[in-house]
């Protein structure tokens, strides 16, 4: 026994740095701030991160006006770099067009009769409306295959894009001019809707019917947290700023026809046009107001007693004391926009709500994993999410 | 008592007495809630020690527990112990070649890859890897413990073995005895080891065991029937 | 609503869920051996996969495979098995509705689906999770039967909802995902109207059980 305690090893309690206790115990690090009343970003609870926003910095109009360019050929069409907090989001929205096969020029008649009806109303068949492709590209500094979270996000932004109703598949549809060569040589385009020389652009008016894709590259830099509202957010402005170019048809290929023999047998009549974009014409995308909404996320986590700085000292000699806390009724508290490794891994419950101005929602996802949502608590980050929707639309107008 | 729990069921317990939770039950270590974490029949009794509580549910993915009686299959051997598989794709359980009786430094034990053991659970942490014995520690008798020469392993579900086990009003093995001469050694991982000295006989024998899961006990004594006189009446070619 | 566990021969928990024209196949093994990327120090790792009912994966099943587990980790008492693996693989049968447009069907059924799976499997579950499905019709109407893919289809707002139940009844909301236009008031409508879905799910779902133990 004796020599048992001679060899004694007095323990030293281990003290780090907080920026080493945030790393290797991130929950307790997190539980010490909130206990002091503000987090490990020095913002209060529900203080969210200021937001600057840059659009159409990107947006390629000199090339545009250069060169005539296919529509193989793919140029930015919209832009905008949105910065929140350290991290940099930079979308850029590009175009193609495509043939719409699925549908033959009858149908498309009958069919925008009856959409002009239906889009007067608040909604309709949501087979109507169309989203853009987003790819999401989080650089951390290596290569390789998209992350799990990259594809979560990029799917989330099409679904939230589609069922928010904001993009009709008609307003993404071509409405082709014509090139004509007058007869003293010069060259002219001239458009469906102007009034000029309608005969020729109705003789002329081809088959085929085009309709725009739109894709999205979203790209974030210094990502230090959830990532969904900065990109939706980029998205939502990049998208108020695309032109698309108006496109047109050289009259000498209207109606080309061609026959083509597959096989030796079949005859097949190959009609081919020349669908090439205007470098000078362009008009905005037409977006239904309706649908302009903007996002954000809420945390909720309750507060440890244990870790509470005030309480320490206190606590460590009366046991008494200690008990008398646990009966106590767990503290839960809001955190606005989500950010930081530790936050980010120690809440489990998180509320991400897309807003439009007048205080409807587009997308709601709450996910209950750790702290119980009460009504209360949704109510709040509901009445802060318009707030913030409504700061977000005020800046979007002064730029 | 018996009732059905779902798990996150509430279950009362006496606070005043010690509780002993057994499968199926869980104490949560931030909440401090006893629940029910299977699906099952609640047993709750008392004893002196105090209430033990546990669920009796069916399952086929066997988790090692201390004393369990298991077959297992050789699966690799390094310089001090084998490694064994109680269940497929599950973290193997290490046999060391000092649980064996009259083990010694020299005197090793012969087993190869591939070889069936049956063994008793030891050591079963969930932190660590389980270890199994072919040993009684207790007097360092062989036990019935050790390689399971021939024969064939059937699978059946945990509570299936169990009841073969433990249950001694349980009606199978006393049919089947009817039939034929037969070795068997049932592990609580559900494989049960199973030889006979003629081939049909084990083949009748497996299918009856196999059949007979989730049946009446009525019923076994006409499965039993009809898989012995099938085979003999199979002619071999 | 039909379930029948214990479908699968060769996996340790399996239940084949239909609802309506909703139709899945979820399969559960564990725990096992995780590869170790995936080992958790202190934790039951859970890997899901989703396979679609026509075609390869895409970002949408991603999408559904990330909602689903995060239902499914909270309910999990994951200190039970620390440095071990639950696998969960999702097979779709039929989908119910247009698979380029929605996934509120499949999710719903993909939980419900899991869930029951977990229970036959034999892997601890601290409590049940239970989804369902709410449409608001463009008439502001709450449907939460019956839902047909021309029903989602002229919606005004889409709505999946999980319960977590405890103690048979529905305690913490787990996961609401909603699109679509709704306001505030909408949200707390589509929550009561769930909750009472979720209750009728939960009913049967015992008694499904309870009557195959009695076997």
């Amino acid at each position: 026994m004796a020599d048992v305690e001679e060899n004694v090893v007095e323990v030293h309690p281990v003290s780090f740095p907080p920026e080493i206790l945030a790393r290797i115990s991130p929950e307790l690090s997190l539980q010490r701030h909130l206990s002091l009343g503000f987090r490990s970003s020095s913002r209060g609870f529900e203080e969210f991160r200021d937001v600057t926003i840059n659009t159409e910095n990107l947006t390629d109009d000199k090339a545009l006006k250069d060169t005539i360019k296919t529509n193989n050929e793919k140029q930015i069409l919209g832009s905008c770099v949105l910065k929140q907090g350290d991290v940099f989001v930079i979308t850029h929205i590009t175009g193609g067009v495509i043939e719409d096969s699925t549908l033959s020029p009858d149908d498309i008649d009958e069919e925008e009769d009856a959409e002009l009806l239906e889009i007067t109303e608040e909604n309709s068949d949501i087979t109507k409306y169309t989203s853009v492709y987003p790819v999401v590209e989080v650089n951390r500094g290596r290569m390789g295959a998209c992350t799990d979270e990259e594809m979560i996000t990029s799917q989330r932004l099409y679904d939230t894009l589609l069922h928010s109703k904001i993009l009709t598949k008609k307003s993404l549809r071509v409405d082709p001019g014509v090139r004509i060569t007058n007869e003293d040589g010069s060259v002219e385009i001239i458009y469906p809707d102007t009034e000029a020389k309608k005969e020729i652009t109705k003789a002329m008016t081809p088959k085929k019917k085009w309709s725009y894709v739109l894709y999205a590259k979203i790209e974030v830099f210094g990502r230090t947290g959830p990532v969904y509202d900065m990109c939706w957010n980029s998205l939502m402005f990049a998208l108020q700023s695309v032109k698309l170019p108006r496109a047109f048809i050289d009259e000498r290929a209207t109606d080309l026809k061609m026959t083509v023999r597959a096989r030796g047998r079949n005859a097949i009549v190959m009609e081919t046009y020349n669908l090439l974009c205007d470098p000078e014409e362009s008009y905005r995308l037409p977006l239904r107001d309706i649908g302009k909404s903007f996002a954000s996320t809420y945390g909720l986590i309750d507060l440890d007693p244990e870790a509470d700085i005030s309480k320490l000292d206190s606590a460590e000699d009366e046991d008494e004391s200690m008990e008398g806390e646990e009966e106590e009724e767990v503290k839960t508290v809001l955190l606005a926009d989500i950010d930081g490794e530790a936050e980010e891994t120690c809440i489990k419950s998180t509320i991400s709500i897309t807003t439009c101005p007048n205080g409807r929602f587009r997308q709601l996802s709450i996910v209950g994993g750790g702290s119980k949502i009460t009504r209360e608590l949704l109510q709040k980050s509901i009445a802060l999410s318009k707030q913030r929707s409504s700061d977000l639309t005020l800046k979007s107008q002064q730029d | 008592m018996s009732t059905l729990v779902i798990p996150g069921d509430e279950i009362t317990i006496n606070p005043d007495v010690p509780v002993i939770l057994g499968p199926g039950m869980y104490n949560d270590p931030v909440t401090r809630d006893i629940l029910p974490v299977n699906a099952g029949i609640l047993n709750t009794s008392n004893s002196k020690k105090g209430q033990t509580i546990y669920v009796e549910y069916d399952s086929k993915r066997y988790t090692p527990a201390v004393g369990d009686l298991v077959v297992g299959i050789i699966t690799g051997s390094f310089a001090d112990s084998y490694r064994v598989s109680l269940a497929n794709f599950s973290t193997p359980v290490s046999l060391s070649y000092m649980a064996f009786p009259n083990a010694s430094k020299k005197n090793r034990p012969t087993l190869v890859i591939g070889d069936l053991v049956y063994a008793r659970v030891c050591t079963a942490e969930k932190e660590l890897e389980a270890e199994v014995e072919c040993v009684d520690s207790t007097n360092g008798s062989d036990a019935g413990f050790g390689l399971l020469d021939g024969g064939m392993i059937i699978e059946v579900t945990l509570g299936f073995a169990r009841s073969l086990l433990f249950n001694n009003e349980f009606p199978l093995l006393r049919d089947l005895a009817q039939h034929c001469k037969f070795e068997i050694a049932i592990g609580v991982n559900g494989k049960i080891w199973i030889k006979t000295d003629e081939v049909k006989d084990t083949i009748a024998c497996y299918r009856s065991i196999s059949d007979c899961q989730g049946k009446s006990y009525d019923q076994f004594r006409d499965i039993i029937k009809k898989h012995f006189q099938e085979v003999t009446t199979t002619v071999e070619e | 609503m039909n379930v029948q566990t214990g479908y699968l021969q060769n996996v340790d928990g399996s239940c084949l869920y239909s609802l309506n024209s909703t139709k899945v196949i979820s399969s559960v093994t564990g725990p096992i051996e995780p590869k170790p990327r995936q080992e958790l120090p202190t934790q039951l790792a859970i890997e899901i996969n989703l396979r679609p009912a026509t075609g390869v994966p895409t970002t949408r099943e991603i999408t559904l495979q990330d909602k689903i587990r995060t239902v499914i980790t909270p309910i999990l008492a994951s200190y039970k098995f620390p440095r071990q693996l639950c696998q969960i693989t999702l097979q779709l049968l039929q989908s119910g509705e247009t698979e380029s447009l929605f996934n509120q069907l499949e999710l719903a059924a993909c939980i419900n689906s899991t869930v029951f799976a977990l229970v036959d499997s034999g892997v601890p579950l601290k409590n049940l999770a239970i989804a369902t499905t709410i449409v608001i019709d463009s008439n502001n109407n709450i449907i939460h039967e019956n839902i047909t893919d021309d029903i989602l289809k002229n919606n005004k707002s889409v709505h999946v909802i999980v319960y977590q139940i405890e103690n048979n009844k529905p305690s913490n909301l787990l996961l609401m995902d909603s699109h679509g236009d709704f306001d505030e008031q909408d949200v707390l409508k589509v929550l009561e109207a769930s909750e009472s879905n979720v209750r009728q799910l939960n009913k049967s779902f015992r008694e499904y059980i309870q009557s195959k133990l009695s076997n």
